[in-house]
Parts: C-alpha cells; structure tokens; sequence
C-alpha cells in the first residue's frame, strides 16, 4: 500500500518538529502516525487504530459501515477490549472514518454492532467534541478563541478563516472542503493563535498567514487526489 | 447483628447490596460524630442515611433510596473534620469516630448554593407538583436568585403517559439510573455536555416514539417534576391526594406492591410500594392501567335478561347498551333470581348438572368461598377456573414429581444464581418486574439461556438462545438432559440420596442425543451441548418457565423433562436454584390453593381421598361431599353443549374469549339453561347470561392474594363501591343463603381465620401479620414462622421424601401446518394488555399505546405474502377466522405467527385448538396450524371507545415498523 509522506517545507512555522537537529524527520515520523491524509482501510498493527486521528476527510455519508476491510478492522478492535461496551469510543471513530460524521442514524447502528443501548451511544458519541455530530468539510479548521489566543487576536484569525473560506462558523464552504469552527484551548499557549486543522496543528497563526494555510491545504489535497488517480489507473 | 434489629429494610438492603456484587466497605455497625451527636451508623449505611435514620435532614437531589448514590448534584455535602474538602454524604461511609458536620458553615454555603444556582434555571413547580428541589430550598431558606436565567427545552408531550418537562430537569440522572439500572429497558441517557447537557430518549427521540415501554420508574424518580404521569382526569392541576392506601397490583403474578393515591374517589395515580417482590418497581400495567375501575361502562345495577331475548352467540351485546337485552333489577330480585335458577336445575337434573367457574383474579377468601359454596351449596366439585387455561400442566407434572405445585424458590433468588433457564416465557412483557430482577442478575454476572421460538427482549442479555422450532421443547430438553448424563455432568449424590427412577430415565434418553434431536428441534448439537453444560456446571442454576411450556398437549411432558433437569444435576433445595413456573394472574397461586380445582380441596386435598372428605366434610358441615373429581374447564364447556351441564355460576372469568376454540365455548355458554354471571362489565361471557351481578373491582376491595412466590399478600380497599355494586364475598354469601346454607356475613379477615384451618400449610399467617407486614411467605405453618422461602431443602413433600424421574418422549402436537394452513400459530400477550382486554383496553393509557389488534410475523414472512406492515390480515384456522393488523417482528420465526389474545374484535382463540393435554386438561393454545392473507377490509377500531382521545394519529404505522413490543 503507497504511503503518502508530506514532506515539510516551511508554512508550518511553529510545529516543533521542524527545528533544530531532527529537521530530516517528516511529521509523520515524529508523530508516529504512518498514514497523514489516507490511511489504508485494513489498517496495520492492531494497536494503530485506536490511536490514529479521527478526522479524515471523505468520509461517504450513505458508506456501508463495517464492511469488507472495515469489517476487519471493527473485529480487530473489538479483539483488544475485555467487552464490547469498551470498544465504543475507536468503534464511533471508525464510524465517523468512514461516514465523515456521525448521524443518529449510525449511532444506531454503531449501538447495534455492540449490543449497547442507543442511549448509551448517544450519550457517549455527544460527550466528546472530537465525534462530529454533523457533516463537516473535509478540512476542519479550528480555532482556539480560548484565554491566550484571544489575547493575541484570536477572533481576527476567525474571522478571515471565515471570511476566506466564505462560511459562517460551523458551515461547510460551498466548494465542500471547509469548515471553520471556534474551540476551547487546544493546550498550545505558548503559540497562540492555535490553530488545529484535522489533526494537524498550525501554530503562531495571524490573520496574515491564513491564505497560505489554505493554499497549502490545497495542494495537499490535490496532490493527494492526483496520487490516487495515478494509484487507481 | 442485632443493631439491625427493628430498622426496617436495614438488613435487607445490606444482603441485596451484597447480592449485587457491591459489598459495603463497613460490615459491621460504626460510631461516629455527627454535629456533635454520637451516633451508630448500620452496616451498608452512608453518613446520609445514617444522619436521615437520626432525624437529622442533609439535601439531597441525586441520591433516592433504592438507587446507586452517584454523587453528581453535590447538594449533600458535609463537612468531616481534619478533611481539606467537603464531602458528598451520599455516597461517604463514616469510619469509626470520624466527625461530620452537615451545618457547619462551610457545608451550609455549599448546599445552598448548588440548590440556588439549580433554581435558578427551574421554572415554578406546576401546582400540585412535589418538587424535592423546591422542598429542600424553603427549609434552607434559599430564595434568591442572583444569576440570569437560561433558555429552557420545550414540553415533549408525545407520550401518552409520560410528559417530559426537561426545563425543570436538574441532570440529577436518577431517571437515567432508574431506567437502566432499576429496570435495565436501557431508553434513558445523558447526552451532550456542559451546559447542553440533557436527559435524552434512545437517540434524542421524542419520548413517545422512542422505545420506552412506559414503566414510570424514571418518573417515580424524578425529583422535580421533570417526568411527569399525564393527567388524564384534570388536565392542568396535580391536586394532592386526599388518602393514600397501601395495597397492590391487580394484573400479573409478580406481585407489587402499591400505593393508591385517591382523590375524589377517583384513583388518581399509582406509586410503586417497596414490597418484597418488587422493590417499589411497577411496569405499565400496574402504574397506568387503573382507570378502568372509573370506566363509564362499569355495570353498576343487577341485571336480568329480558323476555324473550335469545342468546345468541355469534352476536355478543353491546358492553355500552346493556340494557338493549338486561333490564335493571333490585339485588333482592336478582339474587333470588339467580338462587332460584341454579336450585331448580339442581332439582330437576341433579348436583352434575351444575358447574361453576371461579377467578384467580378475586381473593383468596373469594376463591375459598366460592369453591365451598359450589361443593357444599350445589354439592358438585365441578369447579375450576383460568390455572386449567395457564398452569394446569406445570402443576400435574409437579405434583407428580416432587408433590408440590408451587414454586421451589422465589423470582428474588435469581439474584444468588449463577446460570438460569428461561423457557416458553417473555417475562419483559408477562411479568415485567420479575424481568428487571432477571436483568439485574445478568448485570450482576449471572448467565441466561434462553429457550423459545419467539426471540424475544430478553435475548439481548443472553449467554444462548435457543430458538428452537414451536412444538419441540421435548426434543430440546431431553437433548440437554442426554448430554448431563453422557459428558457425566449428572449429580450422582442426589440421585442416589434423593431421587427415584433414575435408571428408567437414563434408558429412555439413550435415543435423545442432541446430534439426532437438532434436526427435529433446529438447534445446533454444539449449542445444545454448551447450554446443558452450562446449566449442569454451573454452582447455581434455575429455571423459569411459562405458557410457552404449559399451553401444548404434551404440556405435562415439557414440565416433566424441566423437573428432570433440577433433579438430575441437583440444582433443586437451595437458594439460587430451583424450579418457577412463573404464574400469570395476580391470584392464581392462592386460588388453586384455595382448592378452586375440580380435583382438589384446599390444600391440594384430593377429592377422592376420604379423609380429605371427612376433614373438609366436618369443617364445612356437610357429610355427603361429591367424591368424584370434577369437571375442568374445557369439560365443563363440552359438558354444556351435551347439555349434562346445564346451569352454571361464573365469577370474574371470561371463558368467551379465554377458551380455545371460543366460538365453541360461546355457543357451550348460550346453550346453559341458566347463566349467572358476576363481574364489573359486561364481558363477553355476561352477554350470555340470565342474571349479571356487579362485582366490586380490585380497588374497592380488601382481601389476600398469593403471588408466583407463594407469598400472601393483603389488598386493601382504596375507594367505596360504585353505585349499588356490592362486595363479591358479601354476594357469594348471599348465594350461598339463599341456596339454604346457614352461612353468616362475614369479612375477609373472618374468611381468612376459617383459611387457616383448611390450608395448614399457611396456618401460620396471622390477619394481624399480614396487617403489619404485608407479605408472609408460605409454608408457615405455625404463628410466627418466617415463612420458607426456599423448599425442598432436605426432603420433597412425597410419601418416600424422594422425587421421581418421569420420562417423556417426544411427540408431536395436535394439528401440525399443511398446505391449506401452512404456519403456526402462536397465541401470548403483549405488555400493555391483560388476558382478554376487559380491564386494560379501557384504561385510557394502555389502550392508547395498544389500540388495535395485531399479528406479528417476520420479515421474510410478510415479504412471501407481499406485505407490508400495518397491512389489515385475515387469520384463519379450521375453527375461524379474525382480521387484524399485521406487524413486522423479527423475533418471530418464519413460517409462523404470532397473535396475542386481548382483542374483542379479533379475538385469537376463535383459532385456537381445544385439544387437551391428557394429565393437566390444558389445551394447545400455543400451537395450531392456520392461514394468513390480505383481508378484503380492516378491521374496526373496536376496542371500548377512549383510545380515540388520547392517540394521535398515525403512529399507529409508526409502530407498525419497530420491532413490536412483544
Ligand atoms: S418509563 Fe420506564 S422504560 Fe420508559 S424511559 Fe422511563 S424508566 Fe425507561
Ligand atoms: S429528568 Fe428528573 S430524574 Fe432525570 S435528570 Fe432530570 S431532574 Fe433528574
Ligand atoms: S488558549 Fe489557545 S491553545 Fe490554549
Ligand atoms: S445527593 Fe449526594 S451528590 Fe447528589
């Protein structure tokens, strides 16, 4: 399976990996997720998934969920927890991997897979921030409005995420790849404005740096597109 | 532990703790300070209880007796000294001389202000509503509100039950807690967080379409009103109960206790008692379906059929015109009517041609008159009631086997098991309070098998199901006993010790390997061999059992083999094992012991034996007894039609649409020269009678009721009788007078005194106990005896102390499925309604989640037949035909159907077979082969005219679409 390695050239000016003597590592290296951007549906070692980031783009809203390889994967976590109401929190994020968000209707059918009340599901998949409750771009930016950040112009930052990608908070931009959204301290202080767009952080961030965030996750994505068009034909 | 003497509930609450796998940490009783008082906190208690015990209050919202402390509202917090923080009396044990304080100022600051910042957002109590909230502000005296007020959810008012008010919700969670852990039906949760926290239904459903099977148990939680019981009769005011009256519920065997509250002599709600078989637990039935005692059908004067009206019994009366066949008569007249009646026949055609049918729904003291009336005043034992239509078998097998009828250990013992059997039972919707204790003994560790061709609610927290094929319980079960004996799991000690007939059973299963029976019974050999493992090695192991058992002519033989099962791997004589056939009606136990049977005199006294003559014939005066065993129900309604029988006295039963093959019944009733029928509508069964007398309702009577546990338990009258209706006992002694026997009037508790002589194993129980306990077990036989709750312990009641091995061979049931009636038909009930619907399809809540008739069948099933749900079907078997909805309901097998019996309009047993089984006279009402397709037309919204109001619309489809309720 092609691994998609990001190789890190500037535009990422506070992400402490690329400083000082570890400068040939890729993120990916340093943060030992194999797979940035796609990640190959059957996964790889058992103890990956729970740990990998939940928020992939292109997830498909109607996807069947847990099948095929995905069937696999929902097997292999359950394998690793002594029952089944253990295994809700990676169980959800597959879910949301493969649908993009979750919608009751699949926190039903998540409740289904293990044998849970759909209550419980409910309660759980709503409890944390990080399950999307609603459809969400493929990127989703977030933007630290908490204490320190916003002492440094936080709300500036918000408003041209917002008023680049042509969104109101919480909406997804017409062209589908962004949603921008204001969160609580994202534990980066020391480097407001923190910015978190899927599970990369983007640091130092002005208002000023915004367009080029935005380019560079466009070429991203389309790099990743083009790769997988090549991969495909 | 003597410290536990005299605190109601101490000791009790400290073994279910245990039971539940949550040991306290202190075991033995604990001194400590508690502002500045010395005081002993008891084993299992927490400083709140203990301080509640001393009359000392400490807020609480999150916490309520019977539920896990879970310590979220902080409302209850105390200060300890030498301790940095405060904490949450709850959910804190004391240690020996710690020092509490609950108002220093410390802990007085921080329970006001978690009591002001969640009234704050809390609207005014709506009148008559009991906040505890509310409560506990004015007795610390907050009031203030120095924050802003936040926006509040909208009313749900979905539920026809239920309204959910969550602007006054305080996210206390006990509802969570009652709905999960209480009753384990898992529809509540806590979602979201923070500020958005919210109490929500399965996915933040509205509550009326959620799966809620309206058990009230979050509402009796709720402290503030947020869940509330809709009103039905004042809508918009909640006035206090005038009186409230400790008694219990009127429907299933189980047992609850209540508390009535009454205003104007109206119930006006129904609150769960904590009784020792429900632990202030009530399903739908019992907490909602009350009202029908208001019905304004309820007959309220005698009544004698006109001149000149036939019986006619295809055409049943209006129960709203009754006067279109009665007229109205004085209780002089009818009563003389009725004795004159049934005395000429008795004349004329001799004491056989009489017959009368009691109920297990009256009271013991009913029950025991009424059997002594029939056989001392017509001099007949042909007298039964609705135990030949449940357990009749059950009983047969057990009398046989073990000699007692009654179950060995009660529903609570499920708690000290490690592995259960349920069998040819649903008891989510039959007993669905002893269900919550099955749930809370899986949560607890303990494993369920599962045995039925339905999948029914249950599977969910099984270890197996085994969902093997109708008409085959025989092959299942002699397959789990032949893998006992060859993988020798057998327990030989008790064999040896306390069992006869080992070796004719052993020889008879060599046939029976489960790898020859999966084929007949269509449940794996492995999973039938892992079942009887499990069973067999498990330290403690019961089994409960049903009509799913009973009601099939080889009914005996099902209960045989389960009789079997205990006695071959020992699992019988301790706690935690045992057999259960659990029973259906309120009353049944007590009224098979009463002798309401045809065999039988109280006490289970054989009719044939002389000596039970002679004592009975000495006790009730009357020398020259009928020695011949009496005619059963279904006989009796063959009886009629051959006209040997040709007057009869029916008291609460409905044999018009309880009896299989009902046309045949109804047609055996018209054909009675004399019909009396005493009841509280005009059932279907009264239709056909001469003379109707209105009896009192379970709410306006005192009297003893013995539930599946064999535990007797008193029923106190809540409201005075409604028009000139009279007390049922005060009529059977008119009867009885006017028949010419000298009895006087006398009340139950006087009943109760003659009670003990004739059934000596309750001669123990005395009025006076029953008054201050509620509830005493039997066997007691002697005043002050605890009561057994566990039998069999050494011996069994048999002339050797030993139980006997009875073998049964598989055989198949009456009509099995052909081409012209290719499925199977599957009789039962479901949770919202009662046997024949003549009490719960005219309680305006239960009626307005079940209104219609319905037949479920699976999926694949319907697709055959190009249905879809909520399709109007026709039903037919060799003996009719019925029209009803038809639901989609994968717990049903294909290649059958499922139809429970409540429905006037579609009743069931037009369809059933009347063929018996050969030892218990019980008839196959779960097995019969019929026909199912589209119907021509739907069926009329029948029922008794309220559902109307209270149901909106359209959802019936929507339920039409879930899995049924089932
Ligand atoms: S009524 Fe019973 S089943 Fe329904 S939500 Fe409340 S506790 Fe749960
Ligand atoms: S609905 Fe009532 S019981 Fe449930 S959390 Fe709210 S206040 Fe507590
Ligand atoms: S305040 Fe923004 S990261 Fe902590
Ligand atoms: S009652 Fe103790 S924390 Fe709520």
């Amino acid at each position: 399976m092609a691994e998609e390695r990001t190789p890190l050239q500037g535009g990422n000016p506070g992400w402490a990996g690329e400083t000082g003597e570890y400068g040939h590592l890729t993120e990916a290296d340093v943060r030992g997720t194999t797979y940035v951007g796609k990640r190959p549906p059957e996964g790889t070692s058992p103890g990956a998934s729970c740990s990998y980031p939940y928020q992939v783009g292109g997830g498909r809203p109607d996807a069947p969920l847990f099948e095929g390889p995905y069937r696999e994967r929902l097997d292999k976590i359950l394998s690793r927890y002594p029952n089944r109401q253990g295994a809700l929190l990676p169980v959800l994020a597959l879910a949301q991997e493969i649908r993009g968000h979750l919608s009751p209707e699949s926190m039903a059918e998540v409740a289904a897979a293990l044998g849970l009340a759909p209550a419980y599901v409910r309660g759980v998949a709503t409890f944390y921030t990080m399950y999307h409750k609603r459809p969400v771009g493929e990127h989703l930016v977030q933007v630290c409005t908490n204490v320190a950040c916003n002492l440094c112009g936080a709300d500036e930052v918000l408003r041209a995420f917002l008023a680049a990608t042509g969104t109101e908070p919480g909406q997804i931009s017409a062209d589908g790849q962004y949603t921008v959204i204001e969160a609580e301290c994202l534990g980066a202080c020391g480097f407001p404005t923190a910015v978190q767009v899927n599970d990369r952080y983007f640091e130092n961030v002005s208002p000023e740096a915004v367009p080029a965030i935005l380019e560079r996750l466009a070429q991203e994505a389309a790099a990743r597109s083009s790769a997988a068009a090549r991969q495909g034909s | 532990m003597s410290a536990l003497d005299g605190v109601p509930g101490a000791l009790a609450r400290l073994e279910a703790r245990q039971a539940l796998g949550r040991p306290a940490p202190n075991a033995a009783p604990v001194r400590f300070t508690l502002d500045g008082n010395e005081i002993t906190a008891l084993p299992g208690e927490t400083i709140l209880q203990a301080a509640a015990r001393h009359d000392v209050p400490v807020p609480h919202l999150c916490y309520t007796e019977g539920l896990r402390p879970d310590g979220n509202c902080r409302a209850c917090m105390v200060e300890i000294a030498g301790e940095r923080v405060l904490a949450p009396s709850c959910c804190r044990y004391p240690t020996k001389g710690m020092q509490v304080s609950t108002k220093s100022k410390r802990a007085l600051k921080a329970q006001k202000l978690v009591l002001e910042l969640l009234l704050t957002d809390s609207p005014e109590p709506a009148p008559g509503v009991d906040s505890e909230l509310n409560r506990w502000a004015r007795q610390l005296g907050v009031s203030a509100y120095r924050l802003p007020r936040r926006a509040q959810p909208e009313p749900d008012l979905s539920h026809p039950a239920i309204e959910v008010r969550l602007d006054a919700c305080i996210q206390c969670t006990r509802c969570v807690r009652a709905c999960r852990e209480e009753q384990v039906n898992d529809v509540i949760g806590y979602a979201h967080r923070g500020s958005e926290a919210k109490i929500v239904f399965d996915l933040d459903d509205p509550m009326g379409l959620s799966t809620c099977v309206a058990c009230g148990e979050c509402v009796q939680a709720c402290p503030t009103g947020a869940l509330l019981p809709v009103l039905t009769q004042a809508p918009g005011e909640r006035p206090r109960p005038e009186r409230v009256v400790e008694s219990l519920c009127p429907y299933c065997g189980v047992g609850c206790q209540t508390t009535i509250h009454v205003r104007d002599d109206r119930v006006h709600a129904i609150e769960g008692r904590d009784g020792p078989s429900n632990l202030g637990r009530l399903c739908v039935k019992g907490r909602f379906g009350f009202d029908y005692v208001h019905h304004p059908q309820r007959l309220l004067k005698p009544l004698i059929r006109r001149e000149g009206v036939p019986k006619d019994a295809m055409q049943l009366a209006d129960p709203g015109r009754p006067l279109d066949v009665f007229r109205e008569a004085s209780w002089e007249e009818a009563l003389d009517a009725a004795a004159c009646g049934l005395q000429a026949l008795h004349s004329s055609h001799g004491p056989g041609a009489l017959a009368g049918f009691g109920s297990a729904k009256g009271s013991n003291e009913e029950a025991y008159l009424f059997q002594k009336l029939i056989r001392v005043g017509f001099g007949t034992n042909n007298v039964d009631h609705c135990t030949r239509l449940c357990h009749a078998s059950s009983v047969a097998a057990l009398m046989e086997n073990v000699s007692s009828g009654a179950v060995s250990n009660q529903v609570s013992d499920v708690q000290y098991a490690d592995c259960f059997l349920v069998i040819g039972a649903n008891p989510t919707v039959n007993h669905p309070v002893a269900a919550t204790f099955m749930k809370n003994a899986i949560e607890r560790g303990a494993k369920l098998i599962l045995a039925d061709p339905r999948r029914t609610e249950l599977a969910r927290h099984a270890t197996h199901v085994l969902q093997f094929r109708p008409d085959t319980d025989v092959a299942l079960l002699n397959a789990m006993l032949h893998t006992i004996i060859d993988e020798g799991l057998a327990n030989r000690d008790f064999i040896r010790d306390r069992t006869l007939g080992y070796e004719a059973l052993a020889g008879m299963l060599r046939a029976y390997s489960p790898e020859a029976m999966q084929h007949i019974c269509g449940i794996p050999a492995a999973e039938i061999r892992a079942a009887a493992r499990l069973y067999a090695t498990s330290p403690r192991a019961m089994i409960f059992w049903g009509m799913g058992v009973s009601q099939h002519v080889h009914g005996t033989d099902n209960a045989r083999c389960l009789i079997s099962l205990a006695l071959l791997t020992g699992q019988i004589g301790r706690r935690g094992t045992g057999l259960h056939p659990l029973r259906g009606q309120n009353n049944v136990q007590g009224a098979s012991d009463m002798g309401l049977i045809p065999m039988f005199y109280p006490d289970y006294r054989p009719v044939t034996d002389p000596a039970a003559r002679a004592y009975f014939g000495e006790l009730w005066g009357r020398a020259d007894l009928d020695p011949e065993k009496g005619l059963t129900v279904v006989e009796i309604m063959n009886a009629a039609l051959k006209k040997q029988v040709r007057g009869m006295y029916i008291m609460g039963e409905n044999p018009a649409m309880s009896d299989p093959d009902v046309a045949h019944a109804r047609e055996a009733l018209a054909a009675l020269d004399f019909l009396v029928v005493q009841d509280i509508f005009l059932t279907e069964t009264a239709s056909l009678a001469d003379v109707i007398l209105p009896a009192s309702a379970f709410p306006e009577k005192t009297g003893t009721f013995t539930n599946t546990d064999r535990r007797v338990q008193l029923g106190r009258a809540a409201l005075p009788l409604p028009g000139e209706v009279r007390q049922d006992l005060w009529i059977i002694q008119e009867l009885a007078r006017r028949l010419g026997l000298d009895w006087s009037h006398r009340e139950s508790a006087d009943v109760w005194q003659e009670i003990r002589r004739a059934v000596p194993s309750s001669g123990g129980i005395t009025w006076e106990r029953l008054e201050r306990e509620h509830a005493v077990t039997y066997p007691c036989r002697n005043e002050g005896d605890p009561g057994e709750s566990v039998i069999f312990t050494q011996s069994f009641p048999t002339p050797t102390g030993r139980a006997q091995f009875t073998p049964a061979e598989f055989r198949r049931g009456d009509e099995p499925p052909d081409a012209e009636y290719p499925l199977v038909f599957i009789t039962g009930r479901i949770l919202e309604h009662w046997h024949t619907g003549a009490m719960t399809r005219r309680a305006g809540v239960l009626d307005a989640l079940e209104p219609l008739p319905m037949v479920s069948m699976a999926p694949a099933e319907l697709a055959k037949l190009g249905l879809a749900p909520g399709d109007a079907v026709t039903v037919r078997s060799r003996r009719g035909s019925v029209t009803a909805l038809v639901r989609r309901d994968p717990a049903v097998p294909a290649g059958s159907v499922f139809m429970p019996f409540a429905y006037v309009e579609a009743a069931a047993n037009l369809l059933t077979n009347p063929k018996l089984d050969p030892f218990g006279k019980i008839p196959e009402f779960k097995y019969c082969a019929v026909g199912v397709e589209r119907a021509a037309t739907a069926p009329g919204v029948a029922g008794y005219g309220i559902a109307a109001e209270v149901w909106a619309g359209g959802e019936a489809e929507a339920r039409a679409e879930g899995p049924a309720a089932s």
